[in-house]
């Protein structure tokens, strides 16, 4: 909006006074209208349905059982979470065990990713020879599609009889390998996923890399700083925001990743690897239990809600208490 | 010298296959053609090799109904039943026959979700309603006795082993193994880097590892539920055949359990890894054919393994029509032509006997040339599939059909999420006593929740 204002008043237009302006926002406002349309259509409409069908027990399979339980869906999702958190009891509904994985694949992945985006970023933004090829490589696992990369993991790579990561222990006499999908099942998604962001963190990193002038870096060089020092003390902090952006973005994208978890684990061993999605796709896809699982999915919107908002404050105040307004 | 084939032999092979071709074309064709049924027919299936090879053989539909337009969609079990199920049960009509088991039949059938095919099927003689196997023909019927569904494949459960194996460790395969016979063969057996003593499922999902599961709970004479619809997998029997399972599995069998469908288990096999495999009688026919199977020669076939009583296993992929369609005429003709005796002549003759779709029909096992290509288990599965009772799978009464699953809507939920529990028992992260509290917990609030207790 602040773009749009600055246009007009800059526009010699601007001078034949304030009917022009009013006329032009409403101009803006009807040039708005269908992409407001569009978003209340694919995403409104949707979650007030939803919220809707979420106060009813009802299995798609048995419609003539369908009938309206107020929020007695929503009660039971607590109440089990309460229970099993309070009490010790069953995680009767693996709610429970969906929010903490969703937060364990979630805050690890975008950590890890992050980390070895920087990695990565660093070394692409260095001259060297074969430098596009390397980079090309190491975009590469982002662009594969997210089924076929998972079964590539389950099959090529972690397989215990036909997997490469048990041949190289065997190779290297290490013994077997750990039966990574069994054993270690949380680990083995989060690797998948951070196989396929840690890509793209590198991406956005990168941008931010190339964006800092590069006469500053020469400065810091000439005045002798180690590389070590001239990555930390410039392009660490220059980098805050493209790190709070990707950290951003990809929250957004891996809270809802269940392509790695179908195509290998079904949400198993136990509830080692059930996330939020992969319950409500269970719940209301598989199970055809429609109304519990519109519930489930009312809570995740209300929790993601706080989350994010927790998460961007959290975030500004550190970026404003140590860098300022950059 | 190598010096290929010239040019006249390439010839001479070409006609050859040409004339193969035709006289298969002709063997295996259904009449004429039938130019006056028309429509647009989109048909879903799940892909299993017999699924794979109709696909091969479309062409030969298209011969006979030149006006119908056939799309066959084609995808892995787990995914395009979901879509099947969410299609039918919001009579989307996105599609117009789809394949649906035995589990979902009776229950579409009663929602009035299909319609009835039993009635215009049994109308033609040739199509010969008697030569299915009456059990499949009851469990796809509704309540009012009418088919719904009509069945493709059949199968059971076997065990399937080495005979090579076996023979250097000096041991001999019962006809009729017990269980515990079983586990005395897989510790004998078992490698720690393969062949691994038995290969079994245990990748979470009701339809994977629920169903040999289930099975071994029937033998134990374990049951999901008593008439009351209380829980009953922490019964004593339940919860032998449970802990036999997880040990087995955890002692002798391969470490990619957990992710181990019926799929990554025939690959096993195949590959040499597995000494046994328990598993559904519809393997046969491949492991049978040595190009599909470099263990052929050596794959030997045994009867169910029983306890107290046999592992009850009764499964039938069959085509549905929906209720929906706008093309009826041209989905009963292409279900006719899929599960007509016609067709596993059509397919033992373009494809060979290993890819006809068995099971089901009395006239495949007493075809001479099945017989030949299925010495080795012709008769024993013909034998398992006929002693196979959907409505008594237990020894104790239980309030629900279904052999190697509990014969409701809602199971889905309970299957699945029992089995995840279990597969984490299998991955040696909890104990078996554990898990089976824990199961029985989930079970006894599943009866609750969906009205049953």
């Amino acid at each position: 909006m602040s773009t749009t204002s600055r246009m007009t008043s800059a526009s010699p237009r601007s001078a034949r006074g304030k009917g022009d302006a009013r006329r032009y926002s409403t101009i803006g406002r009807w040039l708005v209208a269908p992409a407001l349309v569009y978003a209340i259509i694919v995403t409104q409409i949707p979650f007030f349905y939803a919220l809707y069908i979420s106060t009813f027990r009802w299995n798609l399979m048995q419609p003539q059982r369908k009938e309206n339980v107020g929020l007695q869906n929503y009660r039971d999702l607590i109440a089990s979470v309460k229970d099993s958190v309070l009490h010790g009891a069953v995680d009767i509904y693996q709610f429970r065990a969906a929010i903490v994985n969703s937060v364990i694949f979630t805050v690890a992945t975008v950590v890890v990713s992050l980390v070895l985006g920087l990695l990565f970023a660093e070394l692409v933004n260095r001259r060297f020879p074969g430098r596009n090829i390397v980079r090309t490589m190491l975009i590469t696992p982002f662009l594969v599609m997210p089924v076929a990369g998972a079964l590539g993991w389950k099959n090529l790579m972690m397989d215990p009889d036909f997997g490469v990561i048990d041949w190289v222990f065997r190779t290297l006499h290490l013994g077997d390998g750990p039966v990574w999908l069994a054993q270690y099942p949380r680990q083995s998604i989060v690797i998948m996923l951070v196989w396929r962001w840690a890509p793209f963190m590198m991406l956005i990193l990168l941008a931010g890399m190339q964006s800092i002038d590069e006469e500053v870096r020469e400065a810091a060089r000439v005045d002798g700083a180690t590389l070590w020092q001239e990555f930390y003390t410039i392009t660490l902090p220059n980098l805050y925001r493209f790190m709070q952006l990707g950290a951003l973005l990809g929250t957004v994208y891996i809270v809802q990743e269940t392509d790695a978890i179908f195509m290998t684990t079904q949400g198993g061993p136990g509830t080692l690897t059930t996330n939020l999605p992969y319950l409500v796709y269970e719940t209301a896809v598989r199970g055809s239990q429609v109304g519990r699982g519109a519930a489930m999915g009312v809570i995740v919107v209300a929790l993601t809600i706080v989350a994010m908002t927790f998460l961007l404050r959290s975030l500004d105040r550190m970026l404003q208490g140590q860098y300022g307004d950059a | 010298m190598d010096r290929g084939l010239n040019r006249r032999d390439m010839m001479k092979l070409v006609s050859a296959a040409g004339v193969t071709a035709a006289t298969a074309g002709t063997l295996g064709h259904v009449a004429a053609q039938t130019p006056e049924i028309s429509g647009e027919l989109n048909v879903a299936m799940v892909a299993n090799p017999q699924m794979v090879a109709l696909q091969k053989l479309a062409p030969e539909f298209q011969k006979a109904y030149p006006n119908i337009t056939l799309n066959l969609l084609v995808l892995p079990e787990n995914e395009v039943r979901d879509r099947i199920r969410t299609d039918v049960s919001t009579q989307a009509g996105q599609f117009d026959v789809v394949t649906i088991g035995m589990f979902e039949a009776a229950d579409y059938a009663l929602q009035g979700w299909t319609l009835d095919v039993g009635t215009p099927l049994s109308a033609d003689d040739n199509y010969d309603m008697a030569d299915i196997f009456p059990a499949f023909v009851s469990a796809l019927s509704g309540e009012d006795g009418k088919l719904y569904a009509a069945p493709f494949y059949g199968e059971s459960s076997m065990i399937y082993y080495r005979t090579d194996l076996f023979e250097t460790a000096g041991l001999t395969m019962p006809d009729k193994p017990t269980w515990d016979e079983i586990e005395g063969f897989a510790k004998a057996l078992h490698q720690p880097d393969g062949p691994y003593g038995i290969v079994l499922r245990a990748l979470p999902g009701w339809g994977e590892f629920g169903a040999p599961l289930t099975s071994v709970i029937n033998a134990f004479g374990g049951r999901w539920f008593d008439m009351d619809w209380k829980s009953q997998l922490a019964s004593p029997e339940s919860a032998a055949a449970i802990k036999f399972y997880t040990d087995l599995l955890i002692n002798y069998g391969q470490p990619s359990a957990t992710t181990s469908g019926f799929t990554e288990c025939e690959n096993l096999f195949i590959q040499g890894k597995a000494a046994m495999w328990y598993d559904a009688t519809s393997a046969a026919d491949l492991l049978a054919d040595p190009s599909l199977n470099p263990q052929a020669a050596n794959t030997g076939f045994a009867y169910q393994p029983m306890e107290k009583i046999g592992s009850g296993w009764l499964w039938a992929w069959a085509f549905a029509v929906e209720k929906g369609t706008e093309h009826e005429e041209a989905a009963l003709a292409f279900v006719k032509w899929a599960t007509s005796k016609d067709y596993v002549q059509l397919v033992a003759s373009q494809l060979g006997w290993g890819q006809v779709p068995s099971g089901v029909r009395a006239s495949t096992y007493a075809d001479p040339g099945y017989k030949e290509y299925a010495a080795g288990f012709a008769d024993l599965v013909l034998s398992i599939i006929q002693a196979q009772d959907p409505t008594k799978c237990c020894t104790e009464p239980v309030p629900y059909k279904g052999l190697q699953f509990v014969g409701v809507p809602e199971f889905v939920t309970l299957g699945d999420q029992v089995t995840k529990e279990l597969a984490n028992v299998v991955a040696g992260n909890e104990s078996a006593d554990d898990a089976i509290e824990t199961i029985d917990a989930i079970a006894n609030q599943w009866a609750q929740d969906n009205g049953y207790q």
